[in-house]
């Protein structure tokens, strides 16, 4: 028996994994609870197959990218082609839970960085510190602190990928 | 930033610490639609759908006479919606569709099912053009040209490629729709993009072609530039992603009984696969680039704390500390340069795959930092196509970088650094012990026996780096090719065991194999972990070293001969001997191949 679903139901459950895919693409915070409700201005007013929660995503998610191309067409920053290619990464990555597992991993696997890695990672994404902030508040070279991020997101990846497998 | 993945991880890096959306973002969208007209979900799947439809068919032919009528009648609620701009129209909104009578119609994302002549054009995301009736002519394109313009349509219609479903012309300009339950793409957006593609990739090989030209003329090597090649490399991708959509759509095209069309669109599709192909191998081979100036940049830091940690040693000569972290930094740095040859190898392999393997002449650039001799030759032999045999077990690790030299001449220069001698028979180089300098070798780890039982003791270290902390107190030689990202954690204690065995442990609690090649243990990834293209990578490699075996084997047994017929009985002993040995590699050989056959038969079940 297919499930019984209401405009609420389905608001409530895809509205994070849009806002989340539109963040992906490049949009500000702002900019992305904009062209979310965008999103859902369409999608509800339109009549549609209920075929489960993957494909609804990918609905949503199809028309998300095109009024993110618009706006971006608007300001005259078009690339179709790498929203194509950062669409299939997001399908891939974000998977099912439209990115929620992947956000548990990533929790997890930030805490398992030690030391300067750790203090890098909480000083640019937490405090939002730029590079140069944080080589002075770690007594290192900002060159350093470029090489020392990479290597964290590398490790963090890697984790998120075992964490999910 | 330009890899997606890397993106990703950073958009979710700021969700985690700054918080995903506003919590009430859900309120304002239903705020915010709670004027437009209900959201109508089919709850059930296409045949309860059926049903419904059914049932109103059934409805509607009770109430025919008197629902044609109202249907007929003009009525308030008969508007179109924001979606849908129209001219010169008549239509009528028949439940969620509107049936298009005449006049022209721009959908744009959203706009409901629209119908006309049987035929329906829904689901659409991006924009499309109807007109009841005929594909329009130049004329009528042109009295509708003002009218497409204010409603966004600015592109010229009469280069866009129409088609006739049902009572109506549909040009869709961007995106996608559903045309009779069928998707359609914006084909000729998408056959425009393509051809722009192909003039920059033209334009892109040629600036290529002089660059290199350029450079050949060029005697300082220009500097490497990391931005301006991410630019390239993203720029290329941009331009497979339009090459691969092509050739989807060519791939998707259904004969229509022309076979000229049919022809010609076979004929473009090869053409564009090879297109793809070179693209590829040029994004390969930029990608690969882009790794070795990153492990370059780490070595030649690493470079530069060493050395000021040999200064402070100097002056601290009995800093228990400064030694620890000096022999960590040589391990790391040993790690990055083998991670450098590997790059350098893949990179020459990449070169390799578009070059006449049978001539041999073709010049190769090689990198080794203290690496078997059998595997250098061994690496030579595949990539020039030579035949080479290593005599006996000279066990001789060797240290080269060579750029673009003939595979005879690095060969050669080889040998007389290493006092070898290098004998061409035929088709076959046999290296072998110089005269004189026979009986005795050289060894890296002369003073450490590989088999002498060591103690271990590991606390949560990283796989490979227990490997070389093994290798470097036994001399053990280990080559490891761990699964891209994979280096487990091991945490062990052992004592008096022989190395090899620790490695093989470590390695089957890890999931790995383990090939055990007498003076080299191989790791690699377990065959469930690996892709076809790599096991049979590595099936070649393994027949290609059985081949080497084999001619080492034959060439053993000439030797044999020819010292049974001079009497020397010591010499017959030690071929014979040397020959058992090489028996029982390619033994252990076929056994390998034998394993590698089958999974790749497996696979491509």
């Amino acid at each position: 028996m297919a499930e019984q679903l209401d405009r609420e139901t389905l608001v409530r459950r895809h509205h994070v994994g849009v806002w989340r895919y539109l963040r992906f693409l490049g949009c500000e915070r702002e900019q992305a609870d904009d062209l979310t409700q965008e999103t859902f201005l369409v999608f509800l007013r339109k009549p549609f197959d209920y075929n489960g929660h993957a494909s609804t995503s990918a609905y949503l998610r199809k028309i998300a990218r095109f009024i993110y191309l618009e706006a971006r067409r608007r300001s005259a920053t078009t690339d179709a082609a790498t929203i194509e290619e950062a669409e299939r990464v997001f399908a891939e990555t974000a998977g099912e839970s439209d990115g929620a597992d992947y956000l548990d991993a990533l929790a997890e696997c930030v805490k398992t960085l030690a030391g300067k890695a750790g203090d890098a990672v909480k000083l640019q994404y937490g405090e939002q510190r730029s590079q140069e902030e944080i080589a002075e508040l770690l007594g290192m070279k900002p060159n350093g602190i470029k090489t020392l991020l990479q290597r964290a997101r590398a490790h963090l990846r890697d984790c998120i990928e075992r964490r999910l497998r | 930033m330009t890899d997606p993945h890397e993106r990703y991880l950073e958009s979710a890096l700021d969700e985690l610490y700054q918080g995903g959306p506003e919590p009430d973002l859900a309120e304002r969208i239903l705020e915010r639609d709670a004027d437009a007209p209900r959201l109508q979900v089919l709850r059930d799947k296409p045949p309860a759908r059926r049903r419904r439809w059914l049932w109103l068919q059934a409805a509607c032919a009770v109430l025919a006479v008197g629902l044609i009528t109202l249907l007929l009648l003009p009525r308030e609620d008969d508007r179109l919606p924001d979606t849908i701009a129209a001219q010169q129209d008549s239509f009528r909104v028949n439940g969620d569709n509107i049936e298009l009578e005449s006049g022209w119609y721009v959908l744009n994302t959203g706009a409901p099912a629209v119908k006309a002549g049987g035929s329906s054009i829904e689901q659409v995301i991006g924009r499309a053009v109807v007109k009841v009736g005929e594909i329009p002519d130049e004329q009528e394109l042109r009295a509708q040209n003002e009218w497409l313009r204010q409603n966004g349509v600015e592109e010229d219609m009469s280069a866009r490629n129409w088609m006739k479903v049902g009572g109506m012309a549909v040009c869709l300009l961007v995106g996608s729709a559903v045309v009779d339950g069928q998707p359609v793409h914006a084909q000729e957006a998408e056959r425009k993009r393509v051809k722009e593609l192909e003039n920059e990739l033209e334009k892109a090989r040629k600036d290529l072609e002089r660059a290199e030209h350029e450079s050949e003329h060029d005697a300082e090597e220009p500097a490497w530039d990391r931005e301006q090649a991410e630019k390239e490399l993203k720029a290329r991708r941009e331009e497979l992603d339009g090459l691969q959509k092509k050739i989807a759509d060519l791939e998707a095209w259904t004969p229509n009984g022309d076979d000229g069309k049919a022809e010609e669109v076979r004929n473009e599709r090869e053409m564009l696969l090879k297109a793809a192909g070179d693209l590829e191998r040029e994004i390969r081979r930029a990608e690969l680039t882009m790794e070795i100036h990153d492990v370059e940049q780490r070595v030649a830091e690493l470079d530069a704390s060493v050395e000021d940690l040999r200064a402070q040693l100097k002056k601290e000569p009995d800093n228990d500390n400064l030694k620890l972290k000096l022999a960590d930094q040589d391990a790391v740095r040993n790690d990055l340069q083998r991670k450098l040859d590997k790059l350098h190898l893949d990179i020459a392999n990449l070169e390799k795959g578009g070059k006449d393997e049978a001539t041999g002449a073709e010049p190769i650039t090689i990198d080794f930092v203290q690496k078997n001799i059998h595997e250098v030759m061994h690496t030579i032999a595949m990539r020039a196509g030579l035949q080479i045999v290593v005599e006996g077990e000279l066990q001789i690790k060797i240290t080269v970088m060579f750029r673009e030299i003939r595979p005879r001449e690095a060969i050669r220069a080889i040998c007389k650094a290493n006092q070898l001698e290098m004998i061409e028979d035929g088709g076959v180089i046999i290296i072998k012990q110089g005269k004189a300098e026979q009986g005795h070798v050289t060894r890296a780890d002369d003073s450490r026996d590989p088999d002498a039982p060591i103690n271990v003791n590991f606390v949560e270290v990283s796989l490979s780096e227990a490997i070389i902390d093994i290798q470097k107190r036994s001399g053990l030689n280990v080559e490891m090719h761990l699964p891209p990202g994979e280096d487990p954690v091991v945490t062990l204690h052992l004592e008096k065991i022989a190395p090899r065995a620790i490695v093989k442990i470590m390695c089957e609690g890890a999931d790995l194999r383990v090939i055990d090649r007498g003076d080299l243990l191989l790791v690699r990834p377990a065959l469930a972990d690996m892709s076809l293209k790599d096991i049979e990578a590595e099936l070649d490699q393994t027949r290609s070293e059985r081949g080497a075996v084999e001619n080492r084997m034959q060439f053993s047994e000439v030797a044999r001969e020819a010292a049974q017929q001079e009497g020397d009985k010591q010499a017959v002993k030690e071929h014979t001997d040397h020959i058992a040995m090489l028996k029982d590699r390619l033994n252990e050989l076929d056994g390998e191949i034998k394993t590698l056959e089958e999974a790749v038969k497996a696979r491509k079940r």
